[in-house]
């Protein structure tokens, strides 16, 4: 199925999400920030970046923006976890090239409703 | 589909309780910050960076909360979060009062933790009351209702014009048309209006546009919904004739230009290797306990070849030897790795300080900074657990009895803000723990006033600066003149002793009168293996461990000494001190005295003679609990099995020493 990086600094986040699309049959490859994101990313192909935005380091926003400067990412759907009370994240995480966001808290069965979004 | 979130549970429970943990660790620092803010320095530049990091503290508790159903601890981390960040966008000034609230909830939120790992929910009237707090303090968080729409079906037409850049985006129209299909009848018509024909084509933009008519139950804002991330470059309008359309201001469509302005900062990134998993390891301690049992076993093994080897012939031996020179590192190599699995750093526990000391000197009305060193030198997790409680009493101890107040170390010429430093290092196979004040330091004269008042000295003796480090750790001596709430629970240094001593370690003291005091723990890095003495008495073989030996004699007659009503006395040096016969504890046969060896142990700063028939030799061993497979045996610390496979005791040296004294 599809190859996706998950970005959080959360464990308890990363591995719920991660979880989640591996058990739905997925192929995930996790990182804690930004900057390790980056380093795993590059050069490699993924069907879907799922990046937190507060992180330590290299925030989320950032490492959008670094991606998407990325041949290999071109294309890639990225999206971002955010928070309701957030909503200025929303429009940066556009701005900086994101395909969309996922608001927290979720289901893991939001989780799997949004992919249907970004996955074929 | 659903997944079993419990299984998440402990993983959230362990990390929220260190995310608070380190929350708590910049709280702190904030407050640091903000008091050089007071006195008219400049905020240290990280500030902001403190700041966010206890933003990030509970923002990342509330969105684990929330996923996993935990809704009263996401609540209430959602209100401490709105009010964080009032601070974080200036709103409002982060002052000492916020900061007391915001600690009362990281208190709150581990008891809401700990109560939800039991499994149980207490604790709402406390959120409430917090919540009102913070509510008062910043601006109330208003809570946002979400009217609940009633399911009836409806055709929704929608114009759907995606931005030229949806692609580029990662966002692929047809995709979202099939989730829109999914919610209803969905009818497609395609407009080609804008695709050009000629080779102004760009593979890479979007130029369809959608007329789309959907039937179906969903609300309006669950097909909003569907749009929400290409709504704002592109063009999206939806009419649903039978109910007012989704109140949306966001729709009139403010085209943003795609910018991204910011490159890619290569220099920046650190070299990072692939492995992305977490470095750090929750083991469960059965599984642990079981590896290090496996480890004892092959300690064991390497012990008898060693004395199989010893049985060989010259030529046997000479192939043999190599061997077990590696098997020897090997084992060593895997004891230390496996034992690392336990080991945590002493920042672990030191972290924990912070709060105690800035509560306590607060309460005590002193200015007192933490600082803390070699937080990297790692002690074994049990052992760590273990010296949280006398490491608290000595802390609790410098601020009550060391440091003096303000006024009074003005008075003395020194800052008015004393320093306790806690220090961690290794040495050999021990650690080195080191509580250090710059207070008053200990005073031989109110010292010998109260251990006079307490008869723990002879009239005439002399006390000096020695003699006096040495009562403060005799029971029933506690230079404060009232029991203080503070350190006077009618618990002593004596306890303190105990303790470490108990961990097969030592406590020692260093004082300079009006400059300061250290206390000195000396632990072995783990309580699993311990380096003992094997001794023969009569037919029995015992381990002393290692640690509590200060030398062995020759045993002359001359010097045996019998005073009566108080055994027999062995004058070591000039001086006289119990004689211990250990075939007379023990029941055995043992050779007559002067055919003996004698061993002089200290334990808790006193010593006796242990009369034993001879040394074996210096064992590694590892201690096998007596009393989980049989029962407690007074001066017995545990059994241990040798090489040939015999199982040896171990003497528990403190309890023989205590009860020679007494």
């Amino acid at each position: 199925m599809a190859r996706i990086l998950v970005v959080d600094d959360s464990t308890t986040m990363r591995q719920m999400v991660s979880f989640t699309l591996v058990d739905a049959g997925h192929d995930v490859v996790e990182a804690e920030d930004g900057a390790k994101a980056l380093n795993t990313a590059r050069g490699k192909k993924f069907d879907l970046v799922i990046t937190d935005v507060n992180m330590p380091g290299m925030n989320g926003i950032d490492l959008v923006k670094c991606l998407r400067d990325l041949p290999e990412f071109k294309f890639t759907p990225i999206l971002v976890l955010t928070t309701e009370s957030a909503q200025d994240v929303k429009s940066r995480g556009r701005d900086a090239g994101a395909t969309g966001w996922i608001v927290k808290p979720f289901s893991p069965d939001v989780l799997l409703a949004t992919l249907k979004k970004v996955l074929d | 589909m659903s997944i079993d979130l419990t299984r998440f549970h402990e993983s959230f429970f362990i990390e929220s309780l260190e995310g608070l943990d380190a929350t708590e660790a910049h709280v702190l620092a904030l407050e640091r910050g903000e008091a050089a803010d007071f006195r008219g320095r400049e905020a240290p530049a990280d500030f902001d960076d403190q700041l966010n990091a206890v933003f990030r503290g509970f923002h990342s508790i509330k969105g684990a909360a929330g996923s996993l159903g935990f809704d009263a601890i996401a609540k209430f981390t959602h209100h401490v979060e709105e009010f964080l960040d009032h601070w974080r966008k200036g709103a409002a000034a982060v002052d000492r009062a916020g900061l007391d609230t915001i600690l009362a909830c990281i208190d709150h939120a581990r008891a809401l933790v700990r109560s939800a790992r039991e499994g149980g929910a207490e604790g709402a009237e406390r959120s409430a009351e917090l919540i009102r707090q913070l509510a008062q303090r910043g601006r109330a968080g208003r809570a946002k209702e979400r009217a609940a729409a009633t399911p009836a079906k409806s055709t929704y037409r929608i114009r759907f014009e995606p931005g030229p850049e949806s692609f580029r985006r990662g966002n692929d129209p047809l995709r979202l048309l099939r989730v829109l299909g999914e919610l209803g009848d969905l009818s497609v018509v395609a407009d080609l209006a804008k695709l050009p024909a000629d080779e102004t084509f760009d593979a890479e933009r979007c130029y369809l546009a959608w007329n789309l008519e959907l039937l179906t139950a969903a609300t309006p804002e669950q097909v909003d919904e569907v749009f929400a991330w290409v709504r704002d470059e592109g063009q999206v309008t939806i009419e649903a004739p039978a109910r007012p359309a989704a109140p949306d201001k966001r729709r009139s469509s403010d085209r943003r230009q795609l910018q991204r302005r910011v490159g890619p900062r290569r220099a920046e990134e650190p070299e990072i290797a692939e492995e992305l998993r977490t470095d750090r390891l929750h083991v469960s301690r059965d599984k642990v306990d079981e590896l290090i049992n496996l480890v004892g076993e092959l300690v064991i093994t390497k012990t008898m070849m060693k004395q199989v080897v010893q049985s060989l012939d010259a030529a046997g031996l000479q192939r043999l030897e190599p061997v077990l020179a590696q098997f020897e590192r090997n084992t060593r190599d895997l004891q230390a790795g496996v034992m690392g699995i336990r080991m945590l750093p002493m920042s672990h526990a030191f972290g924990r300080f912070a709060r105690l000391v800035r509560d306590t000197s607060q309460r005590l009305g002193k200015e007192v900074r933490l600082e803390t060193s070699g937080g990297e030198s790692e002690l074994d997790k049990s052992m760590i657990e273990k010296l949280v409680d006398p490491l608290t009493h000595l802390v609790r101890n410098a601020l009550d009895h060391g440091v003096e107040p303000p006024a009074e170390r003005r008075d003395r010429g020194k800052p008015e803000t004393a320093v306790l430093n806690l220090h961690a290092q290794h040495r050999g196979g021990h650690i080195e723990i080191r509580v250090s004040d710059d207070g008053r330091g200990v005073d031989p004269e109110r010292v010998e006033a109260r251990a006079r008042e307490a008869g723990l000295v002879r009239e005439g003796e002399p006390i000096t600066l020695e003699r006096a480090t040495e009562l403060i750790f005799e029971p029933g001596l506690s230079t404060a003149t009232e029991v203080s709430d503070i350190s006077g629970r009618g618990v002593g240094l004596d306890v303190v002793r105990k303790n470490i001593l108990a961990l097969n370690g030592n406590l020692t003291v260093e004082t300079w009168p009006g400059r300061g005091t250290t206390f000195v723990i000396r632990l072995p890095l783990t309580l699993a293996i311990i380096d003992g003495m094997l001794v023969t008495v009569g037919k029995d073989a015992y381990i002393v461990p290692l640690t509590y030996i200060v030398e062995c004699l020759q045993p002359e007659a001359a010097k045996l000494k019998s005073i009566a009503g108080r055994g027999m006395l062995v004058e070591v040096r000039g001086e006289y001190l119990p004689l211990l016969e250990l075939g007379r504890i023990t029941s055995s046969a043992a050779a007559p005295y002067e055919q003996g060896l004698l061993m002089v142990l200290e334990a808790e700063g006193n010593q006796v003679v242990l009369l034993v028939d001879a040394l074996v030799g210096q064992e590694q061993v590892v201690i096998k609990s007596l009393e989980a497979n049989y029962r407690k045996v007074p001066y017995i610390a545990g059994a241990t099995i040798l090489g040939e496979g015999r199982v040896v005791l171990i003497l528990d040296v403190a309890s023989l020493v205590r009860a020679a004294r007494e």
